[in-house]
Parts: C-alpha cells; structure tokens; sequence
C-alpha cells in the first residue's frame, strides 16, 4: 500500500512539475489528455512505444470520459494545462481560447510537421480545418467523424407495406402519408384492432427533412441538441423559425388528429434501455423511425462481413434488427431513401461530422520543439499506410490485434481483447489517437453507401459553437420545444407559429442570427 | 489562510461576550477533555470546510482559468442581474419552489407514519424483511426507473391506464399532463425515499426504553395509546430536527429525477433550478452563474432555517442550535 | 425477545388494524421490490428487459453480463479500494463526528453556540470544487485514500443529528461518572455512546453507503489506474457502449462489440449494490455489538 502511495504522489509531482518544461531532464515531457475508456499509468506500452519513437516522455493526464470538461476545467484551474488536450464538445472551442488555455497552431508547423494530417483534411473533409480557426487563428485541429457523412436511416416495416398493398418503397411526402395513413387505418398487423400508427417522434424527422429542414434534435433532453443553420436567400437562419416549418407542422397537426401521428410521441420512441432503441417500432405500434443509425438496423445477411479466415460471412444483426428477429422472426423491414417534399426539396437530418477539436496547452506556444513532438503523433494517425496508423490507434498488430483484409481494412481484435474493449485505453493508445476522416471502406460502409445514405443528408450550415448564440441557445430550444408541441396536438393553432417566431427573436434569438451570421460571412470572406 | 484566522477570531470574540461565571481560563481548564474531542473535528471544519470558501466570490467575478479566481477581475452584482433578468428565470423558481413544496408536504410525513407502522408489525422477522425491502428503491438510480415509470404509466399499454379503463374510466397521459405530472413527481419521489427515510425514526423508536411500554401495558393502556403517549412525544426532538433540516431543502429540487422523467409538454410546471443551471451550463463555463445560483438558493435556505429554528425553540424549546 | 414482547403487548391488539397493516405493508413491498427484481432479470438477459412488456423472466436467459463484469481486470482493485475507503471512511468518520457533537451537546461548553453556527453555515455555503480541488492537491492527497476521505469527513447534516440525540440524554446518567472521578474522554465512551447506539448505527450506514456508492471524488482526485473504486470501474463498463459520438464507439457497435447494454448496466448494479445490501445486516449487528463490549471492557 506504501509503495503505492509513493509512487502515485510521484506521478502527482511529475504532473506539478511539467508546467516547468525545462527541469534539466534528458527527455522532454508531454502531458497528455485524451478521450479514455480506463485510466492509464506512465508505463501503458503504447506511451512507452511511441515515447522511444518520438524521443520524449508521454504523460498520462488521466480524464474520465464521461465527465471530461469538468475534471478538465478544475485541471486548468489549479494551473495544470496539459500540453494536448482534446475538447469533448467542439462547440466550446471559442471558450477556451477566451479563457487563454489554448495555443495559436501556426500552419508553417502544421505545414512542416503534419503535411499528411493536412491532406486527409483537406481530401476527405474540405473547409472543415477552418472551423478550428477563431478569429483567423488557428487553435483546434478538427476530429472528424467520418461516419456521420450518413444520414439517419428511414426504416420502413415492409412486411406490414405489404399487409396494406404497398410494394415500393416512398419517395416522396406524398407516398409517404398515404402509406402512414395506411399503417394507422388498415390493420397491418392484423390483430383486428385499431392499434396501430404510422409514426412517432423519431419519424418526424423525415418530414422536416422533405421541406430541407432540420429544425430540431430529438435526442436533446433539455436543450442538449444542436443548433441547426441554413441559408435562405443568401442569409443564415436557424433552422427553427425558418417559414416552411410551418408547412411540416401543419402536415404533423393533420397527422395527429388523424391518429396516424402516435399520441404517445410526446414521450419519445425510446422508453429506457439502450439509447437506440425504438421500442414503439420494435413493439409494433408504428411502422416507421428514423432512430439511432443505419447499422443499428441491419438484418443478418443484408450484407458480408469477413471472418476470421478471410471468407465472406453474413453480418451480425444490429442492435434493432436483433430485438424485431426475437419478438417475430417473420417480421421484414427495409431502409428507403429520404423523401421528395412538395417545394421540390429533398433530404433528412445528418449529424455533425465535426466531433471534437484536439488543442495545444497555451504553453506550448511558445515551444516550438514541443509542438513539433506533439504533431509528430498526430501526423502518425494520418499516415497513408493502414497498418501504421491502425497501430497507434489500437496497438501493436499482432499482440492486439490482426489484419483480415486490407482491401476493406477490415481486421478483429486478439482473444481476450477481443472482448475488452478497455485494452486500447490502458496501453495508452487513446491518449495519442486522433479521429481523422480516412474514407471508409468497410462492409457496413459499402452497404451504407449502397444505400444512397452518403448523399441528401442536410449539412449544418455552422457546426462549431458560436459566443453569442450559444448563450441564448438552451432558452430558445425550450420555446422551440414547447411551442412546436402545442401546435401539433392542436393546443394552439397553426398561426401560433409566428408568435413563436417572434418571442425567439425577442428572446435572444434577433442577438444569434446576427452571431451566426457574421461567423459565415466571415468565414466565406475567406 | 486568512479565512481560518477569521473564522477563529470571530469565536472567540462570541465566547469572551458569552455570559461567564468564571474566568476564561478556568473555564477552558475544566473543559480541557472536551476541548481535546473537539477539536479534531473542529480543524477539518477549518481546513476542508472554510478554508475553500473564498470560492465563493466567483459569483462576483468574471471567472477566468488564466488568471484564476483571485485574479480574475469583479463584476460586482452584474451575474446576479442578469440571472433575475434572464428568460425563465423566475420560472424556473417558482416550479422549484412548488415541487418541493408538495414533496415537503407529504415526504415529510410519510416516512414517520411508515416508522410508526413497522413498529406495530409484532414479530420481528416480517418486520426485517419489509425494512430492508423498503430500502431498495434508494438504491436504484433514477434514470432507470423513469424509463420503468413511462412504461407503466403509458395511456395505452401502462397497467395502470388499463385499470382505469377497465373500471370505465379514460386514460391519462400522465407524463404528458401538467397537473398529473407534478402528482407523479410527488408520488414516485415519496415511494423513493420512504423506506431509507424512516431508518431515523426507527433508530429512534428502538431508542426507546422498553419499561416505559411495559409500564403502560400493565395500566392497561392499548396500541393506540402507546403510540401517543411514548412512542410519538419520544420522537418529537428528532422531529424537529428533520423538519428544520427539510425547510432547508426546500429551495432544492431533484435534478435526477426531474430531468430523467420531464418532456416539453411539462416544461412550464416542471422546469426548475437545477435543470436551468444545467442547461446554462451546458453552453458555456458558467461557473460564475452557477456559485450565484447557488449562493441566492442558499441564503434563502438559511433564512428558513434560523427563522425554523427560532420557532421550534419557542414552541418546544429544542432546535439546531 | 422481552422487549419486542413488552413493547407489542397483547393488550389492545386489533386484528382488523393488524391485516391493514400487513396488506399495506406488502403493497408497498411488492412496488418497492418490482424495479430490483426487474433488474435482477435484466442482468440475466441477453436482450433488453425494457422490450418485454412487464414480465420478470429474463429474455434470452444469459449470464455473459455477469461474465463481462467479472473479467474486468479493474475490478480486484476496485473492490479493494471501495472496501478500503468505506471502512477507514466510515470509521473516521464517526470517530470525528461523536467526539465533536458530544463538547457541543454539553450547555457548558464554551462558545457552544457559536461553533454550531459556524457548522451548520457550512451546510449552506461552501466554495464549490476548484477551491476543494486546489486544497486536495496543496495537502499532497492526491492519488491517496484520504482524498477520499478527508473532504467529506464530517457532515453538518450528521453532526446535527448526532448531537440533537447526545442532548436528548438525561444528564443524570453521566453525574454519577463524575462522581467516581472518570473524566470527560471515558464518559463518553463509556456511559454516552452505549446509550447513543441506534444513532450509532443510522449514521454508520448512512456513511457507509454514502462511500460505498461515490465516484465523482474517485473521478477527480484519483488518477493511477490501481486507485479506482469499484463504482467507478463498474462505471466505465456501463458507459462504454453509450458514447454515440465516438467513431470508435460506433465501429465497436457495429461489430458487435458491445453487447446487451442494458443487461450489463443491470450486472454491474447488482454486482455493486448487493454486497452492500448484504452485508450491512452484519456491520450493524456486530458494529453495535462491538461498541457495548468495549464500553463494558473500558
């Protein structure tokens, strides 16, 4: 016990000392925090590994993932700024540069050290660099999620298209509701009662998307979601008071007095459990989502996976499909393609693809030498070779895990790591990782691709997060939440719309316009 | 450290204005085995208590990790402004206010009558069991038992709307409908916490000294007018003490639980303190906000208790202090 | 046994009020019971329990949960090191609190009410956690059991309680002590806590719990890998599959990786809140039970 104390007031006295870089010691030291699943120590084999390769000493700064900012904060405010660090919610970036914990990147580093890094961006991810920048200065690398380049899915009951006569699957709003319409009025299920609706919450998502719209985020809880922004006539509006949401909720409003629209939408389509499930799909009550994403739905066989030997093999059932195939084996579902609206506007909701920015400690600055360590790293994750990158991210090939296909970089985890997902945190190996967007090559892709689900997803106009639209932002969701629920149960007639529209304004929304629109004009100067 | 020499400064100036019998020093000499337990507890309360209070003018402060918040630069009473300004606010205080008002109300009770209604199970191993069972729901988190509360109360599938039915009634969307809303907040909320609640007054029931019954059995005296008669009047200090400690919670509401049940049909009734800070938090650092928040929920708190206090020491002269 | 007997005397007994009671009792029970047993279950499924409408037989029966939560090299030290914080912070706690609440009990005491002003003030105001964080870091604690222990030692809360109970104490019981020459120290722990058992033990299990089932003060003061408390490690578990946002996290999904979510929640719930439940009875028994004797030995 004793001499696990000393060694963790150790460690506790390197973490003091680091903020004095040049302690005399023969390597230099980076402190690093990272996303973690598991806490590290200094001799995680990764750390070690790449700490020889590079010629510098990688501190762990272990940072529990799922309260990051928090314990990030209370680091930077007992004065410890790690020399990298990534930011969690990209849209605090503006912040911590306010708060002068963030170092400028000069792009001749960026240029010098990391000319791999820049070229993934720049390839797979075009103008996605600048959002790291904060007035003209560069301080975030962006992380990119490559795969939120696909839209939500719509997943259709087909066996239940059949029940009513439908054979194709919908194109347009128009197919769309008599098919909803179907779903709530015929019977699908057959049980001979009228229990059944068309869609719920999740699926109103499809009909905001046929008017180009994603005006809300139906995951936020209390205002958690993101802020959506379009161009109309060459200005920014936020999604939410753009003037055809009024067209969709009328359509919604129609829908619930109708009894095609689940009553029951207002509590959501998830009712506890794994946060991707539909339990009103799932249970047969409607006939349509657009929950979680694609590969939660995927039936067993809809496309091959490779398996260990190298053969083909028929994939495994996403979370969804796995529930539907152990309620009823018989029932059928499809994915279609996002819908035709009466403007002529077609598309659906996509995440942002912007996920995290990874930032220099204000320190390293002025620290060439550091920086140039620390891209070193990063430019490791953007090496062209698949191997030599997926080593980094997940360890030593071979011990951790093995190559089945490089054609499809598909490879699988070593027993017992297979079932240890923990493993890659506690070598170390997420403290020098960097998500970038590489194109996607595997199975599921290549399904989602096949798809059509790359394409007609709806870009956020302003992904990062904005100083003077985020302070109004949480309000606003709540008057938008409120008042989009009103008028689609008929609480208040479609004409309340504008009142709302106006109160947004009033309440700081006339403020976030101007914000939003000055990034773009800003950025678009450029 | 200067907080600590004040805070011993400040004592002893009110133990030199104590009415004294006998001079100082005598009366420490005499003490010197109680001064000695003391003390021990009395330092950590220096230390880990008052010495991080200075924390408490980042609410006056424009916060900054750079400069620290020695450093960072006043604001005087600007947060403050523009919290009572700010959209909702006065909202938000009024549901919290409302809410735990009802909790208050028949969460305080409700663990006493459950106390005093185990202690009348006569044989001791049903009594155990259904104490201990009792306690489980403290133990699990409310994120699960919202999703098993929506189920159960959905206006279509839930068992409960089914028995309405049933009985000719129309289903109710519960978590839909303002009014029910708050009654379910209330009701899960006293289901919740009734069982751990009661491990006080059972402690204090067993407290109790059994001649005191075995006295009363013998004048012939029945179940009921035991109860009032010892078991109640033997309770009432303990009582007291709860219910000063409640009133100082009132200002409060459960951020778990509202904010894992909530939806925006109820936001007007159910929106309130804890889910607004989280909310302002979530867009930025608002450390500033939040110890403001805090403070004014605060310096309310402890007003009703000292006000709470000063009635119970009236009335039946015990209190806090 | 007599005093269960004296106190529910036969004499009055109402059979009517007695099957109210017993029904009322096993009402409560079986809605009390219905979420534990639901998780039980739950952690017995390899699909999810909130898709089986209201039955309590386990979907898909399975103990891969169970299996996962095991194999987690973490969880050897987090066991330990939640054991090891609850009994030096429980002890310690208790320790603190009785010999600060008894000096305060006593009218006597010097300056009394102004030190219970002091106390009571912190249940209200405190400076938040950067100035906490900055005086665990400046005490050297970091990284150590006592980061767990120290910040939340002594509650005023508890303090309160106890000393409200200490004052209830007829004053006639400590005279004779006096008399026989013992000094303030022995009173205490001879004549005082004895009486103060049931307190004893509502503020142990509170304490004990309390540390049983944190995390936060582990999440920030604790950053070596062999320091994690058992809630923590179990904490992770559960977390993994639930950050949708990460790549990484979706490429897991999709290859199954992550499986039955929820089933594993329940796992690690049970898995953590069990031993607790199970063995309080015995703390309690034998913690009281070790508190006479050694009042009766000193």
């Amino acid at each position: 016990m004793n001499g696990a104390f000393k060694k963790g007031i150790a460690a506790a006295a390197i973490l003091a000392c680091v903020s004095f870089a040049a302690f005399g010691q023969a390597k230099m030291q980076v402190t690093l925090a990272n996303y973690q699943i598991e806490p590290t120590d200094p001799d995680g084999e990764s750390l070690v590994t790449y700490g020889a390769k590079f010629g510098v000493l990688f501190v762990p700064v272990n940072i529990d993932n799922n309260k990051y900012h928090e314990i990030l904060n209370l680091k930077l405010a007992a004065g410890e700024v790690p020399d990298f660090f990534y930011l969690k919610e990209a849209d605090k970036l503006n912040n911590y540069v306010k708060q002068g914990v963030a170092a400028k990147i000069p792009m001749d580093m960026l240029k010098k050290y990391a000319p791999n890094l820049l070229k993934v961006l720049a390839d797979n991810a075009p103008g996605y660099l600048d959002m790291g920048k904060v007035k003209g200065s560069l301080y975030g690398i962006p992380a990119v999620n490559a795969t939120n380049a696909f839209h939500i899915p719509l997943v259709y009951r087909t066996d239940w298209m059949k029940k009513v006569g439908v054979t194709k699957m919908p194109t347009t709003l128009t197919e769309f509701e008599s098919l909803m319409y179907k779903f709530a009025r015929n019977d699908p299920d057959g049980n001979g009662k009228n229990d059944t609706y068309g869609l719920s919450q999740d699926g109103l998502n499809a009909v905001f998307g046929a008017f180009g719209l994603v005006p809300f985020d139906h995951n936020s809880k209390g205002a958690a979601g993101t802020d959506y922004w379009l161009l109309k006539d060459g200005k920014v509006v936020n999604a939410s008071i753009h003037p055809d949401v009024k067209k969709a909720l009328a359509l919604m409003t129609k829908w619930y007095k109708d009894g095609v629209l689940d009553p029951e939408f207002i509590t959501g389509e998830n009712q506890g459990g794994y946060w991707a499930l539909s339990h009103a799909f799932i249970k047969g009550r409607i006939g349509f989502t657009t929950r979680a994403n694609y590969y939660h739905w995927a039936m067993p066989g809809v496309y091959n996976d490779i398996a260990e030997d190298g053969s083909k093999t028929p994939c495994q059932p996403g979370a969804n499909a796995k529930e539907l195939i152990a309620i009823d084996p018989k029932i059928t579902i499809g994915l279609g393609p996002s819908l035709m609206g009466p403007d002529g506007k077609q598309g659906i909701k996509k995440y942002n693809m912007l996920m995290n920015f990874y930032c220099f400690g204000k320190q390293v600055e002025k620290d060439p030498a550091k920086m140039a360590k620390i891209l070193a790293f990063m430019e490791e994750n953007a090496n062209p070779d698949f191997l030599v990158r997926n080593a980094i991210k997940n360890g030593t090939r071979d011990k951790y895990w093995k190559l089945l296909d490089l054609e499809t970089e598909t490879t699988t985890f070593i027993p017992p790591y297979d079932k240890d997902t923990g493993y890659v945190s506690r070598i170390g190996a997420t403290l020098l990782r960097a998500e970038l967007p590489f194109p996607m090559k595997s199975p599921s892709n290549m399904w989602a691709y096949s798809l059509g689900y790359d394409k007609l997803g709806i870009d956020n106009l302003i992904q990062v997060g904005l100083p003077v639209a985020t302070k109004y932002k949480a309000d606003l969701m709540k008057l938008r939440d409120e008042a989009y629920l009103q008028i689609i149960t008929g609480a208040k007639p479609p004409a309340y719309f504008d009142e709302y529209v106006k109160a947004y304004l009033a309440a700081g929304g006339t403020e976030a316009q101007k914000d939003a629109q000055a990034y773009y004009d800003e950025m678009s100067a450029k | 450290m200067a907080t600590n020499t004040d805070a011993a400064g400040g004592a002893s100036d009110s133990i030199a204005t104590a009415p004294r019998k006998q001079p100082l020093s005598r009366r420490l000499w005499d003490n010197r085995y109680l001064i000695l337990l003391f003390l021990p507890g009395m330092l950590y309360f220096l230390v880990f208590r008052y010495v991080p209070i200075y924390g408490l003018v980042i609410a006056f402060k424009d916060y900054n990790f750079s400069e620290g918040i020695m450093g960072s630069p006043w604001i005087g009473l600007e947060v403050f402004k523009e919290m009572f300004a700010s959209h909702g606010f006065w909202e938000v205080f009024k549901n919290t206010l409302v809410i735990s008002a009802l909790q208050f109300v028949t969460g305080f009770p409700a663990p006493i009558i459950f106390a005093l209604l185990l202690n009348e199970i006569a044989s001791l191993r049903p009594k155990k069991i259904f104490q201990t069972i009792s306690y489980l729901p403290h133990f699990v988190s409310w994120v699960i038992l919202a999703g098993l509360f929506t189920q159960f109360l959905s206006p279509s599938t839930g068992p409960i709307n089914i028995l309405i039915q049933a009985m000719g009634g129309k289903p109710i969307y519960f978590m839909a409908d303002p009014q029910w809303f708050i009654f379910i907040l209330v009701v899960t909320e006293v289901w919740k916490s009734i069982g751990w609640g009661s491990i006080i007054y059972l402690a204090a029931i067993s407290g109790i000294d059994a001649e005191m019954y075995e006295a009363a059995s013998i004048d012939g005296a029945g179940r009921w007018v035991k109860m009032k008669s010892i078991t109640l009047p033997s309770l009432a200090p303990v009582i007291t003490i709860m219910l000063i400690l409640a009133i100082g919670k009132l200002v409060n509401d459960n951020f778990d639980q509202i904010f894992n049940m909530y939806n925006p049909a109820v936001y007007r009734v159910s929106d309130v303190m804890s889910t607004y800070l989280y909310r302002k938090g979530l867009e930025d650092m608002e450390y500033s906000l939040a110890t403001a928040v805090g403070l004014f929920k605060n310096v309310i708190a402890f007003a009703m208790v000292i006000g709470a206090n000063a009635l119970a020491k009236r009335i039946n002269d015990s209190g806090i202090w | 046994m007599g005093i269960v007997k004296a106190r529910l005397g036969a004499s009055g007994a109402n059979p009517a009020f007695n099957i109210l009671n017993y029904a009322f009792m096993l009402l409560m029970s079986v809605t009390t019971l219905y979420p534990f047993v639901f998780l039980i279950t739950s952690s017995l499924s390899g699909l999810d329990m909130t898709l089986g409408g209201f039955s309590l037989l386990p979907r898909d029966f399975t103990f891969t949960n169970y299996q996962k939560v095991f194999r987690n090299p973490a969880i050897a030290t987090g066991y330990y090191n939640t054991i090891l914080r609850t009994a030096i912070g429980t002890s310690l706690s208790l320790l603190v609190t009785f010999c600060l609440a008894w000096p305060l009990a006593k009218k006597a005491f010097p300056g009394r009410n102004a030190w219970t002003a002091l106390i009571v003030f912190t249940m209200f105001f405190s400076g938040g956690m950067i100035p906490a964080y900055i005086l665990v870091r400046q005490l050297h604690l970091i990284d150590t059991v006592w980061a767990l222990v120290l910040p939340e030692l002594v509650t005023a809360y508890n303090f309160v309680i106890v000393r409200n109970y200490m004052q209830t104490i007829p004053s006639s019981m400590e005279e004779s002590a006096k008399m026989d020459g013992a000094n303030d120290i022995v009173i205490l722990f001879r004549i005082i806590l004895p009486v103060c058992k049931p307190i004893i033990a509502t503020i142990a299990l509170w304490v004990a719990v309390w540390h049983w089932n944190a995390w936060f003060d582990s999440m920030i003061y604790v950053t070596k890998a062999s320091g994690q408390v058992v809630q923590l490690v179990m904490r992770r578990i559960v977390l993994e599959g639930s950050d949708q946002l990460t790549q990484m996290m979706a490429e897991a999904q999709r290859q199954g990786m992550v499986i039955a979510p929820e089933g594993l929640k329940a796992a690690t719930i049970m898995v953590t809140t069990i031993p607790i439940l199970c063995v309080y009875p015995f703390i309690q028994k034998y913690f009281v039970k070790g508190v006479m004797m050694g009042s009766l030995k000193g």
